[in-house]
């Protein structure tokens, strides 16, 4: 017995290193493996461009070096002698900022053939990853390396940059429960931190740390690179030297026509209007002023992560197919992106924000473009007339139906926090403690809406009063003398401690993080009264009743109905979908010649 | 036993053993965390942050209030750790002292809590309705990075805009007709 489990974990284990192994050994870092593509496409040169391009950055870096003064009073300085004094030195310059400009391009571009042409098909999904940190290196280098020059946007852009990371101290993980714990790591502040050098401000240790940062990113992957192409002898730029030229001519036309930009000395007491980054955080810019910061900062981090895994899903849901045409999920899903991108950009640009009309326009778009490939590539899959493919396809609709499943559930709570403007934790705390309470109703019921009434008479007696942790307890109530209500809050102390459910054991395990006042939870009531769930579930029901809080229920707009409707459609679609290609049946032959249309699956 | 299953255990037993030795490496690896801010005490890598301290207190007195509503911009100097000579770099805090509307005098950083930026006194609800689309109910600060709109008559209340709470607030010691800023509330980077 126990060697079949073991013998099954391993079986699992060596089966899922040969599925790495397969796609460490289809990895493609810069299209080495479509040279003869390259000669008459231009878009599977990208990659080599890409490289080309490192090489002259990286050049024109050494001359850069020469001349540049890593010091707060003289990096400013020394960059306007680069551009004003050296001979060539504005060009070179110039060569440096607008190729990196270009690796961030091709890399771009990149991607979006591999997402077009799925050249990530079969079993090549790691080259997207691969594509995807080359293009998030290029970036991080370029991030780096405007901070150099010392001016007015790169000061005010490494603030932003260094400030978001500190929202991940904040990141709503069961409300208050976590919340100490949570704070308690200090990630976002330590990541802060070690990325500026020193204490909470942009000093003379931020600039050496980004300089050798700068440097460090360029070359270690560079040589990591130069080493693997040695090690599997495979041409590097499979570019003629007249294509190189051109290349390089490019950049030198474009520094020469359009000198590398200067900028103000940076001052840390005048914000610049409007406050603008490198061209290619722009986009992301323009979300930070719609969304709550901790959420900005959570979909920055699933941005990248849903680049990485959406070859994986297209391969599960369409298989080996590579017309771009027949993966409409994927077409939608990157051109919704790219749009997203270039419009932002375009908004912060000029300026434009109104934060309190604009959110449903970019929910319904993004909602929308992607409920539109979903229930294309649903339509092709019932029009399939392949039934082997059909069937094949049934777990991708399924796939898709979770989809429109999770839209519906994103809709639900969002009506319930658009209605009452509260955040999706203490929403769904609110209905955590209404299921228990619904669940042990017989036991707790009573108790559960005494201590209902008692914490909204609480909240009257004093708005403070919602760290009940500490507030009922006994020996807390005796430091603080006389407080406001304590009979009250006695009475709220004895019916959580005496109020049993048959599911208190399970509360009695959770540990309570903070030993004092009590180590452990008492039971059900004790939980959701120290936690504040029970509060919760007040405000919820107090601002969802008319006429109890004074603007509240608050209307959801006209245009979100769209996308939260949009949500059980495409997910009842998509079970429709999953039904019918289960059901298709393989004709027999003895069926064929029955019916008389063989590939309708039968009833 | 067939070939398969020794393989299987052999890949089985590689993979537990692996589990030790890489936990092994990472602790090996920590003090490297230490090497990127050297002020982490050893076996604590979550530790807390390197807080600032302040400089000399700034000073206002009644006078300098005629009437509700006046708002005097001031610096207010703080010094941060860094590893220069002197051990730290004084930044200028740029802040608000305000009378409000009750008569109490309050005191904020300008620094954003949102992401930093510099944020602006504005008196007049109209030029806030029109400046950073958002009509308030009297004067308030407002940031034109992100449009935050914060209402000083509620203690800085968010009141539009994606800030997550109101200003960092100083600190004010009353000592007979002045009134001394002494310190600011933690957090935020300058």
């Amino acid at each position: 017995m126990a060697q079949a489990i073991i013998g099954s974990i391993g079986g699992f284990l060596s089966e899922a290193g040969d599925w790495v192994k397969t796609r460490f050994a289809n990895l493609d870092i810069f299209d080495e493996h479509y040279q003869t593509e390259a000669k008459t496409n231009p878009f599977y040169a990208l990659g080599s461009i890409f490289y080309l391009i490192w090489f002259i950055v990286m050049a024109t870096g050494c001359l850069l070096i020469m001349w540049y003064i890593p010091t707060k009073p003289a990096a400013f300085d020394s960059i306007l002698r680069i551009q004003e004094s050296i001979p060539f030195g504005g060009i070179i310059r110039g060569m440096h900022k607008y190729g990196a400009d270009a690796m961030i391009i091709a890399a771009t571009m990149r991607m979006y053939r591999m997402f077009m042409m799925a050249d990530y098909k079969p079993g090549k999904e790691f080259n997207v990853a691969v594509c995807f940190v080359s293009l998030l290196l290029a970036m991080y280098s370029g991030l780096t390396g405007y901070l150099l020059i010392w001016n007015q946007r790169a000061y005010w852009a490494t603030k932003v940059f260094a400030t978001f990371p500190t929202y991940m101290d904040q990141f709503p993980l069961m409300g208050d429960y976590w919340q100490p714990l949570v704070k308690s790591m200090h990630m976002g502040w330590n990541t802060a931190e070690a990325l500026l050098g020193s204490g909470a401000a942009i000093t003379q240790e931020t600039i050496t740390r980004f300089f050798s940062i700068h440097l460090a990113f360029s070359l270690i992957p560079l040589i990591l690179v130069e080493l693997y192409f040695y090690k599997n002898a495979q041409t590097r730029i499979s570019l003629s030297w007249l294509k190189r030229s051109i290349v390089i001519l490019m950049l030198v036309a474009v520094a020469v026509i359009l000198p590398a930009a200067q900028g103000r000395r940076s001052d840390p007491n005048v914000t610049p209007l409007p406050i603008l980054s490198d061209w290619y955080f722009l986009g992301l810019y323009q979300m930070y002023k719609y969304l709550e910061p901790v959420v900005a900062t959570e979909i920055t981090m699933l941005i990248p992560l849903s680049v990485v895994s959406l070859p994986f899903l297209d391969s599960w849901i369409t298989g080996s197919e590579k017309d771009i045409w027949k993966r409409p999920l994927v077409l939608t899903i990157s051109l919704m992106g790219m749009l997203c991108w270039i419009v932002f950009s375009f908004l912060i640009i000029a300026n434009i924000a109104n934060i309190h009309n604009d959110p449903p326009y970019w929910r319904l778009f993004l909602y929308t473009f992607i409920d539109l490939g979903i229930i294309w590539q649903l339509f092709l899959m019932l029009q399939n007339s392949d039934i082997m493919q059909k069937i094949r396809g049934a777990n991708g609709a399924l796939i898709m139906a979770a989809a429109g499943a999770v839209q519906t559930g994103v809709a639900i709570a969002y009506y319930f926090m658009a209605r009452t403007e509260m955040f999706l934790s203490p929403v769904g705390q609110g209905f955590v403690y209404l299921s228990t309470k619904m669940l042990t109703w017989p036991f707790a019921g009573k108790s559960c809406q005494e201590a209902e009434g008692l914490v909204s008479q609480l909240i009257k007696v004093n708005p403070e009063y919602w760290n009940f942790n500490t507030l009922i307890d006994a020996e807390n109530i005796r430091k603080m003398g006389a407080p406001a209500g304590e009979d009250l809050l006695r009475q709220l102390a004895h019916l959580c401690h005496t109020t049993t459910t048959p599911i208190d054991f399970i509360f009695q395990l959770i540990p309570t993080f903070t030993p004092a006042p009590h180590a452990c939870y008492s039971g059900m009531l004790d939980f959701m009264v120290n936690n504040r769930w029970l509060a919760d579930f007040i405000m919820l029901s107090n601002r969802l009743t008319p006429n109890v809080v004074a603007p509240y229920p608050v209307q959801v707009p006209d245009l979100d109905l769209l996308w939260m409707f949009a949500g059980p459609l495409v997910m009842l679609f998509g079970l429709y979908t999953w039904f019918s290609c289960k059901r298709a049946k393989i004709p027999t032959v003895k069926q064929a010649q029955v019916e008389s249309k063989p590939l309708v699956p039968s009833t | 036993m067939s070939e398969q299953a020794g393989k299987s255990r052999r890949i089985f037993l590689q993979s537990i053993a692996a589990i030790p030795l890489a936990a092994t490496l990472g602790l090996l690896a920590s003090p490297l965390l230490r090497y990127l801010r050297p002020t982490l005490k050893p076996l604590d890598v979550f530790g807390a942050s390197d807080q600032p301290l302040a400089e000399e207190p700034v000073a206002f007195t009644d006078k300098d209030f005629p009437e509700p509503w006046t708002c005097i911009p001031f610096v207010f100097k703080q010094s941060y750790l860094e590893y220069n000579p002197e051990g730290k770099e004084t930044r200028e805090i740029p802040g608000f002292i305000v009378k409000t509307g009750a008569g109490d005098v309050v005191a904020y950083s300008r620094i954003c809590p949102h992401l930093g930026c510099i944020f602006n006194f504005v008196k007049d609800p109209a030029e806030c309705a029109k400046g950073y689309n958002f009509k308030p109910a009297g004067p308030v600060f407002a940031c034109p990075c992100h449009l935050s709109v914060y209402d000083i008559a509620q203690g800085g209340k968010v009141v539009s805009g994606p800030a997550p709470r109101p200003p960092r607030q100083f600190t004010l010691k009353k000592e007979g007709e002045e009134y001394k800023v002494v310190s600011l509330e933690a957090g935020g980077i300058v």
